[in-house]
């Protein structure tokens, strides 16, 4: 099938779905769910977890067969619909599991303080803390804009949660054979760039 | 190699799909649980074959109150060639079985199919009103 007749054949079946067609959902799934887990991996960037990406595109899936009437063909077409909506999926997932993941580092870091106070890792975000799930979504909606590389998204994610062992960051670039002065270099010549990146991101979001 | 690919994703969105009522994957696996039976097995009772199974769960269910039941059954059974009458049957089975379940007269472990569930539920001693009668202290070993 190409484009077009892709386009077509998705509009038949959306609406076979808003006529209960009982075999309409189980079509849709087997002619568009692999494309959309492909079209949601390449936006992902390959860092994201397959499992993941899966998950979210399966979900959105589920969900518009369920709920048709949620997409408006005027305004879009399904597959920019679903890809949105999966991605958003996507990146609640991902905060969830970053959650979850500094709770686990926090509990962790507070066992081995104890014994000698040295290990200490600033983990918790009072910004991201405060702001409710939209805010966050709305947000990282932003960050993965002004970050379209995957391998910037990584660097970005180690920024995060706080990591501050160079190799890394080396291990996302690929410079793990150069020396450890240039090493050093090139990752905060990085971490300046994107720390820049996310100043702009910051000024245009409180209009200064 | 692209099959395979497209295959382990139907499967993956099926088992997914068995946690919500609106797809028949939850009563295909139900009627599994209380048959004993592998996919394959549920596949040669309704006469398809086992790689379709995947998708067979991913319709939406017919609903027996609906007016639509026997047309929607139709559909399926033409769509996935199976017999009308076996998917019915499954279907009525599955709604069966949940409400003896909801009565709580069957455990949630079935190893041997509906027969075992039937060899217990004439074991059970019931009391005037049709509930299970609880047991007593020491009268199990009786």
């Amino acid at each position: 099938m190409n484009g077009m007749e892709r386009e077509k054949y998705a509009d038949q079946l959306h609406q076979r779905l808003l006529q209960h067609d009982p075999v309409a959902p189980a079509d849709f799934a087997e002619t568009y769910l692999e494309e959309l887990v492909r079209r949601l991996r390449a936006r992902a960037g390959s860092v994201v977890d397959e499992t993941l990406v899966r998950d979210a595109a399966t979900d959105a899936l589920l969900d518009y067969v369920q709920h048709p009437s949620k997409f408006n063909p005027k305004k879009s077409a399904i597959f920019t619909y679903l890809t949105m909506a999966s991605y958003r999926d996507l990146q609640n997932m991902l905060v969830k599991e970053k959650r979850r993941g500094r709770r686990e580092i926090q509990i962790q870091d507070v066992e081995i303080s104890t014994d000698d106070g040295n290990n200490i890792v600033e983990l918790d975000n009072p910004i991201l803390d405060n702001m409710s799930e939209m805010e966050i979504k709305d947000l990282l909606g932003r960050v993965a804009e002004i970050f379209p590389d995957a391998r910037d998204r990584a660097l970005l994610d180690l920024m995060i949660d706080g990591e501050r062992r160079t190799i890394k960051y080396c291990s996302i670039l690929g410079i793990q054979s150069l020396s450890a002065d240039r090493q050093r270099k090139i990752v905060k010549q990085h971490k300046d760039r994107i720390t820049k990146r996310l100043r702009r991101l910051g000024d245009k979001i409180h209009g200064t | 190699m692209e099959h395979n690919e497209t295959s382990s994703i139907l499967r993956h969105a099926a088992k997914k799909a068995g946690q919500m009522k609106f797809f028949l994957a939850e009563y295909l696996s139900e009627f599994r649980r209380f048959r004993g039976f592998s996919e394959e097995e549920v596949a040669q009772f309704l006469g398809c074959n086992a790689m379709f199974i995947s998708k067979l769960s991913l319709c939406r269910r017919p609903q027996p109150q609906s007016q639509k039941f026997r047309s929607d059954v139709e559909l399926n059974a033409v769509a996935f060639n199976i017999q009308p009458s076996r998917l019915v049957q499954l279907i009525r089975e599955v709604e069966a079985m949940k409400v003896l379940c909801e009565r709580k007269l069957v455990t949630q472990e079935v190893p041997q199919g509906l027969l075992a569930v039937a060899r217990d539920i004439t074991d059970v001693e019931l009391d005037n009103d049709g509930t299970v009668k609880p047991v007593e202290d020491g009268e199990e070993e009786k």
